[in-house]
């Protein structure tokens, strides 16, 4: 947060709190105040960037704990209502938080907040690149220029890698301004400034193909600032309810375009032919843009036992930053000069939603729901030459269209619901889903879902659910080049292809959808409670041959809570969560034509991943020490697998190896003790440790130098044991 | 793994022996209305016995904690107490202050006697307006969840309503999200930065999930503005639906994906060349570009769209 905001928000905070203050002391009683206060210190042992990913608690050092929360309000039975609330959360660490909200109930009020938020997004990156922060990297001025044949292990990198930080923060600005100006009114303002800024990572790739690249990470800047505002307008009587919203939101990026200095000067690191060789290249980076959406929904209780709801919204998005050019390579020719000297794109939105939910005599509810939504994609289609990565001949790549994808859905829901008793019901659902896509491989895809749920207590101990749902989606014809044939110009004919034509998408493919979910939730005695859980989802793309032939989800779930009274409280759970993703693939090189039915080059991975997850906590009070202890733990065991499987031509090698698993566990234990030394001073001590160690194939000794034309941060996959203890005084008033 | 073909009838054996048990059960009447009144409990004067008498014997934390909540501010014309106090909520008090076996009329929370319908009713009197108005077609409501099962309103700060705890109550029942929450790819939320109604409107929506805006990517928008766009090179799959790649509750896999690249990219891009090769073991070995660090992406950083003329492959 800058400075000026923070003193801001502080002079704003004392400015409005005074008069409502003030004029709740005039002529009546003070306001009742309650709250507490946290101070202290802390100290972080064996910190990394993962352990504080959104805390800040990277590195090992002190920090302060601070926290304060308070509510001033008058007596409940006074003759106004004035209330103050303040909180200030996490004060030491960067993911601190500030909010104040003053007023007087059911007449106006004022709320301001402010919060931080770190991302930690990497450890141990290293780049010889300079310059991060800006949108200009360049590299040591020795740099060499590198053999034709040359990758990341000719590069003289022992002596120009240096550590930089990947890492973003936001800072959240809020304000909230409502008033309820006469009965059955109310309106609020909210807007809402935040900051985004430091470093993320992409990649600078030069290379006319996928097989030719010859790529660094790089130390993308970001330097985001979005404004966000919603007017808010509430009618509600009993039976009526009106409200209108405008939402505005503008987000700008300080830097539009990103420039590197190319690493790879000497020549392509896989031996083939580089054209126009260039010294630097440049991506175009978050576009500024804006939104505008206008909400009007209602809702009308039509009887007791009837009640529609409806809701309008029309929407603008837009976007019209200026385009770079297409090559800063001067070099290059360019065939067809750049068509609009900014996109001017935009997209209108419009939904309609309608819903309607009756009870029908004592034991039938009904339900209907219809939704039509559209994303109409307004941003015109021009002629854009393809210039590879600042590389190769333009002459080779062609002309394309782009793409801007509309879609509009019509949902249709209804639902029915018998009630056995008070307690149990048995109720049947049917979802209609219409989805119409503009360049893409199907025009329209339909699903029909049916669902049935049973809930009920089977005794006064004894409750829960099961449900069952079974979907099937399909639609028109599926044409695998439609999308290359609406954007390549000239249109490439109806043989041509990109991807493998029995590919089929798995947002667009046929698929059967099978889940079944059930909990049942036991009170065993007054102070224990138990409930298990089961749920089970198959999706099953039977017409698809290449890409995702199936998905599965199995999870199960056992929970018991134990309240022997208020001072004794605990719990314990356990969640197994296995999901599972099959696909299949054909490899095929440039120039080959279908059928591609070569029994040696269709390949197979079955991703399997298995989480156990498992936590325990208690709370214990012992009044007569005036002793508090809390305890809570969790443990979280991920095992990711890949069944590999494939043929003599699958990958090129004429062999097939197994892939390792990528494994995560965490182990985290917090632990606190409490002591009132008097009844508004406790003495507080805690102490969190957590361990994490995860296996990851793809950045475990993965060095900067480790790729052929890849130039990569380094930096293993998290391994920490941290330990916090903390120290600190709570004041309760 | 259950064969499909079976699936359905293992269902219909299940649900027709429960049906039948569930027959049997408290065959109590309902009211036959959605549960809206304004008072939502009527309140004959003659059966109240006001909240002093009540509170003589409810004297005690947490339940007079209410005294120091909105809820309890008489000067505010629309609060419980400054209608009939704790009977404007409970019920007519007067034949449960003479004899205290005799329940009250409405009362809250797992025990609770009253239907779930019948207990949100006596809160929709007065909350359902703005956020609220489409709960009677919410999962919740659906589930027979009342109000108190989220909500305490005696609490001096309503659990629910607190970033840092809220949390704790959704996770209570949501529990693949609450191990979502302890794998390594997650969102902020254990450290109360963002709660659970930051992107879901319990109270019902007309969304999918409940959302707090019209669809998923709007949702997503609200803190990921750089990604709306519109692009002049938009990713199909961006542009409709960011759960289509990403799972927000938590996934074992880097930003949030539910499988990692290459294999998810393949999933749809089965071209020429290295997006249909195999990557297996050997290209770990091997030191394969398109399989380690950040595989696809390596390349094709741009995912998310480009605006950059030459960005049709997302490498600009």
């Amino acid at each position: 947060m800058t400075t000026h905001k923070v003193r801001l928000l502080m002079a704003t905070t004392i400015i409005l709190s005074w008069p409502a203050l003030s004029a709740a002391q005039e002529d009546r009683s003070p306001l009742i105040v309650n709250g507490t206060a946290e101070f202290g210190a802390g100290y972080v042992d064996g910190g990394s960037f993962k352990f504080g990913e959104y805390t800040g608690l990277a590195e090992d050092g002190a920090f302060f704990i601070g926290s304060f929360g308070a509510t001033a309000r008058d007596a409940y039975d006074d003759d106004a209502a004035f209330y103050l609330e303040m909180e200030a959360r996490s004060l030491g660490l960067e993911n601190r938080s500030l909010q104040f909200e003053a007023g007087s109930q059911g007449r106006y009020g004022l709320g301001l907040d402010y919060q931080s938020i770190p991302h930690y997004l990497q450890g141990g990156a290293l780049t010889p690149y300079s310059g991060e922060g800006t949108n200009v990297l360049t590299l040591p001025p020795s740099w060499p220029t590198l053999p034709a044949n040359g990758d990341t292990s000719t590069m003289p990198l022992a002596s120009t890698l240096r550590a930089i930080d990947l890492k973003t923060q936001r800072e959240r600005f809020g304000g909230n301004l409502f008033f309820l100006p006469r009965e059955n009114w109310r309106f609020d303002v909210n807007y809402r400034n935040e900051t985004k800024t430091g470093t993320q990572t992409t990649f600078g790739m030069f290379g006319e193909n996928g097989g030719n690249p010859g790529s660094v990470a790089l130390a993308e800047p970001v330097d985001y600032e979005t404004n966000e505002v919603d007017v808010i307008a509430n009618y509600a009587s009993s039976d009526f309810q009106l409200q209108a919203i405008y939402a505005g939101s503008f987000f700008k990026n300080q830097f539009s375009s990103l420039r590197w200095q190319n690493a790879y000067t000497g020549g392509n690191p896989n031996g083939g032919p580089w054209d126009f060789q260039p010294e630097e290249g440049q991506m175009a980076l978050n576009p500024d843009n804006q939104a505008h959406n206008l909400t009007l929904s209602g809702g009308y209780s039509v009887s007791d036992a009837t009640r529609v709801t409806g809701s309008l919204a029309y929407g603008v998005m837009l976007q019209n930053e200026d385009l770079l050019p297409y090559t800063i390579n001067a070099a290059i020719p360019i065939g067809t000069p750049l068509p609009r000297s900014s996109l001017d794109g935009q997209i209108n939105t419009l939904r309609a939603d309608l819903g309607a939910t009756s009870r029908l005599g004592q034991s039938f509810d009904v339900s209907g729901r219809y939704r039509f939504s559209d994303r109409d994609n307004k941003t015109p289609r021009d002629v854009y030459s393809y210039v590879a990565n600042d590389v190769s001949n333009q002459g080779d790549r062609g002309d394309w269209l782009n793409a801007p994808h509309s879609f509009n859905q019509h949902l249709v829901n209804l639902d029915g619901a018998y009630r056995l008793g008070s307690y149990s019901k048995f109720g049947l659902g049917y979802e209609y889903d219409n989805m119409e896509r503009t360049y893409s491989e199907r025009d329209k895809t339909e699903e029909h879902t049916l669902s049935a749920r049973l809930s009920g207590r089977a005794t006064d101990a004894v409750d829960g659910w099961v449900s069952y749902s079974y979907a099937a989606r399909d639609g028109d014809v599926y044409v695998g080049n439609a999308p290359l044939r609406e954007s390549e110009v000239p249109d490439p004919g109806p043989g041509a292809f990109e991807n493998n034509p029995d590919l089929r998408k798995f947002n667009i493919g046929n698929r059967i959808r099978n889940e079944v979910r059930a909990v049942a939730n036991w009170m065993a005695s007054d102070t224990v409670a138990v409930s298990l859980g089961a749920n089970y989802a198959l999706d099953d793309y039977d017409e698809t041959t290449i890409g995702l032939t199936e998905g599965s989800a199995l999870g199960a779930k056992a929970d018991m809570s134990y309240s022997a009274s208020e001072r004794l409280t605990a719990y314990a759970w356990y969640a197994y969560d296995e999901m599972g993703f099959d696909q299949r693939g054909y490899r095929f090189t440039g120039g080959e034509l279908p059928p591609f039915n070569d029994p040696t080059r269709f390949w197979t991975i079955d991703t399997t991943d298995r989480v156990h997850s498992l936590g325990a906590g208690l709370d214990w009070r012992n009044l007569a020490t005036d002793v508090r202890l809390t305890l809570d733990y969790t443990f979280s065991m991920a095992r990711t697998s890949y069944d590999v499987a494939g043929g003599t031509g699958a990958n090129g090698s004429g062999t097939t190896d197994d892939l390792p698993d990528v494994e995560t566990d965490i182990h985290s234990l917090e632990l606190a003790a409490e002591y009132d030394m008097t009844p508004g001073v406790t003495f507080r001590l805690a102490y969190l440790f957590e361990y994490f160690d995860s296996v990851d194939f793809a950045l475990d000794n993965v060095a900067p130098d480790t790729m052929d034309a890849v130039l990569w941060f380094g930096g293993n996959s998290p391994d920490y044991t941290a330990h916090v203890i903390g120290v600190s005084t709570v004041l309760n008033f | 793994m259950i064969a499909r073909a079976s699936m359905p009838r293992l269902l219909v054996s299940i649900l027709l022996p429960l049906i039948l048990l569930l027959q049997a059960d408290d065959a109590r009447a309902q009211d036959g209305t959605l549960g809206e009144a304004s008072p939502p409990v009527q309140l004959a004067q003659a059966a109240t016995v006001g909240s002093d008498v009540c509170l003589e014997c409810h004297n005690e934390a947490p339940t007079n904690l209410i005294l120091h909540t909105p809820h309890a501010q008489t000067a505010d014309n629309r609060t419980p107490f400054a209608r009939g106090g704790c009977e404007t909520c409970h019920g007519p008090g007067a034949a449960h202050a003479d004899n205290p076996d005799v329940a009250i009329g409405v009362s809250y929370g797992p025990r609770s006697s009253n239907p779930a319908a019948e207990q949100s009713g006596v809160c929709l009197g007065c909350h359902q307006s703005g956020d609220r108005m489409n709960w009677h077609m919410s999962k919740h409501e659906a589930a027979d969840r009342p109000c108190s099962s989220c909500h305490n309103v005696h609490a001096r700060k309503d659990p629910m309503l607190q970033k840092a705890s809220q949390i704790k109550v959704c996770v209570a029942c949501h529990t693949e999200q609450r191990a979502g929450l302890v794998k390594r790819s997650r969102h902020p939320m254990r450290e109360g930065i963002i709660a659970c109604s930051d992107c879901h409107n319990p109270h019902g929506s007309f969304s999918s999930e409940g959302l707090v805006k019209a669809s998923v990517n709007e949702t997503c928008f609200g803190c990921h503005a750089e990604k709306r766009g519109p692009f002049l090179w938009e990713h199909q799959p961006v542009a409709e639906d960011c759960s289509i790649c990403h799972n927000p509750h938590g996934t074992t896999q880097p930003k949030l994906l539910k499988a990692r690249g290459p294999f998810l990219c393949q999933t749809c891009h089965q071209a020429s060349f290295h997006p249909s090769t195999l990557y297996d073991g050997g290209a770990v070995t091997r030191a394969d570009t398109h399989l380690l660090a950040n595989n696809c992406l390596n390349c094709h950083p741009r995912v998310h769209g480009s605006n950059h003329p030459s960005g049709k492959r997302f490498a600009r």
